[in-house]
């Protein structure tokens, strides 16, 4: 092969593991959340520990659970229990949030899928 | 040494790939404000412009906040007590074009979206934090007796009059869109291209996020993550009214609060219902409109409207949506629910 030959088979095999980064950085998936509750500056918790996260709200506590790389409202001192009832999230760009107790979860990445989430 | 006559071109692809990945300038701010979560993403080089673009903003949200307050005593509470005294009086300038709008917005819907049924929402209790229980079919009966319209509102330059004592403003199918539309304007004002705003899962966007469109994900109302996503063109919003966003359960059966002024009823027809338009306010109300004008009804009212963007999720889990929205929308991959394109709105 030609000198030229070999830079472009170089250059295929850097592409193939950059493309495959850059790929997995778009899926969406989220890489944290971030509690806000009230007027209080935000908090970032990453996902990759399986854990519940105890916030007080105006109302009282509300958990939050994250496991296997999603996120839940799992206790929350509001009556309507809207925001437990929304399930397990976990795509970037996605909230879960309690308005009465004013507790607001982002599941945020550095590489958003979506922007925002409509609903 | 013919390699080297290729090396430009390498550390050209190469450069362009690695600043791609690089994060773009996108700052994030997040507040309560509204009633609801706010998120404001700017995108753009002066980060102390963005910065006083998202302040702004916030605190402008949450003074509307108070002025359109439907029930807590403020700006928009005092007027509805004007209206129904039935007399002439200057409406306070902060509430007058919100008012204006909802009038002309509820008559292009033919009423469907009603500004004015506040005793209703209110009897339902979506005027509290956490409604219980449904009132009784007396209450609403009464109600319905006498139930006012947007017409029944006099406009005569910034002076206004009722005509039915039982006038109250409940501007929550617009204000928010209002809100957002208007402050998306007001970071134009300030020089600003690229912004997203976010209100409660409402969102409205100009320019692009980078070296894509702003791009939004629509929940499935099943609660089962996304159902569609749709890429923002220049200055547009996309607005969705669904069935899961306020309810109660009483004795088993589920009630919203989208509340259909033809029955004093929640509307049951449909479970989501979103609207693509550039207006948010118009976005936002009808969206509420064609949620209860329901499946056999929407697309008339939609073409009376102005907006041909639709998607309309009913009870059956089927996706209707109009053939421009179609072209918009893209459906998750494996979406199980049933697809019907509508005829286009003629």
């Amino acid at each position: 092969m030609k000198p030229g030959d070999w830079l472009i088979l170089c250059l295929a095999l850097l592409l193939v593991p950059l493309s495959w980064s850059m790929t997995q950085r778009n899926s969406g998936v989220m890489a944290a959340i971030e509690i806000t509750v009230g007027d209080q500056p935000a908090v970032v918790y990453p996902i990759k520990d399986q854990r519940q996260i105890t916030v007080a709200g105006d109302l009282g506590d509300s958990v939050v659970e994250i496991r296997d790389g999603r996120v839940r409202m799992i206790s929350s001192s509001c009556n309507g229990k809207i925001c437990i009832l929304s399930g397990w999230h976990q795509h970037s760009g996605d909230n879960i949030v309690c308005l009465p107790n004013k507790v607001g979860v982002s599941l945020i990445s550095n590489q958003e899928r979506f922007d925002g989430i409509n609903f | 040494m013919s390699c080297c006559r290729w090396l430009p071109a390498v550390l050209l692809i190469l450069t362009a790939l690695l600043t791609a990945c690089e994060k773009q300038n996108l700052h994030r701010y997040q507040s309560f404000a509204f009633g609801t979560l706010i998120e404001i993403k700017i995108r753009g080089d002066d980060k102390s412009l963005a910065n006083q673009a998202a302040a702004n903003l916030f605190v402008d949200f949450d003074r509307r906040h108070n002025d359109w307050h439907a029930w807590q005593p403020g700006k928009l509470t005092q007027t509805s007590a004007l209206l129904a005294t039935e007399e002439w009086f200057t409406a306070d300038e902060t509430v007058l074009a919100l008012i204006k709008l909802s009038k002309q917005y509820s008559q292009l819907s033919s009423g469907l979206f009603n500004p004015v049924i506040g005793k209703l929402i209110q009897v339902w209790g979506f005027q509290g934090s956490e409604p219980l229980t449904p009132p009784s079919q007396e209450i609403i009966a009464r109600l319905l007796d006498k139930l006012p319209n947007a017409d029944d509102i006099d406009i005569d330059g910034n002076r206004l009059r009722g005509h039915n004592s039982q006038l109250q403003l409940d501007l929550g199918a617009i204000a928010k869109g209002y809100a957002v539309s208007t402050g998306i304007q007001k970071m134009r004002d300030l020089g600003i291209k690229h912004a997203l705003i976010n209100a409660g899962g409402d969102l409205c966007g100009i320019g692009n996020q980078g070296e894509r469109p702003w791009r939004i994900g629509i929940r499935n109302p099943s609660g089962n993550g996304i159902i569609a996503s749709i890429e923002l063109e220049k200055d547009e919003c996309v607005f969705t009214s669904g069935d899961y966003e306020r309810y109660f359960t009483h004795e088993g059966k589920r009630y919203h609060h989208i509340i259909d002024p033809r029955t004093g009823y929640p509307a049951d027809q449909v479970v989501s219902v979103t609207v693509l338009h550039k207006n948010g306010a118009l976005a936002d109300a009808a969206s509420t409109a064609l949620f209860i004008a329901g499946p056999d009804d929407w697309q008339p009212l939609a073409k009376k409207m102005g907006v041909s963007d639709v998607m309309m999720i009913d009870k059956q889990g089927r996706i209707i949506m109009t053939p421009s929205m179609q072209k918009r929308i893209k459906l998750e991959p494996g979406n199980k629910n049933k697809v019907i394109i509508s005829k286009p709105l003629t």
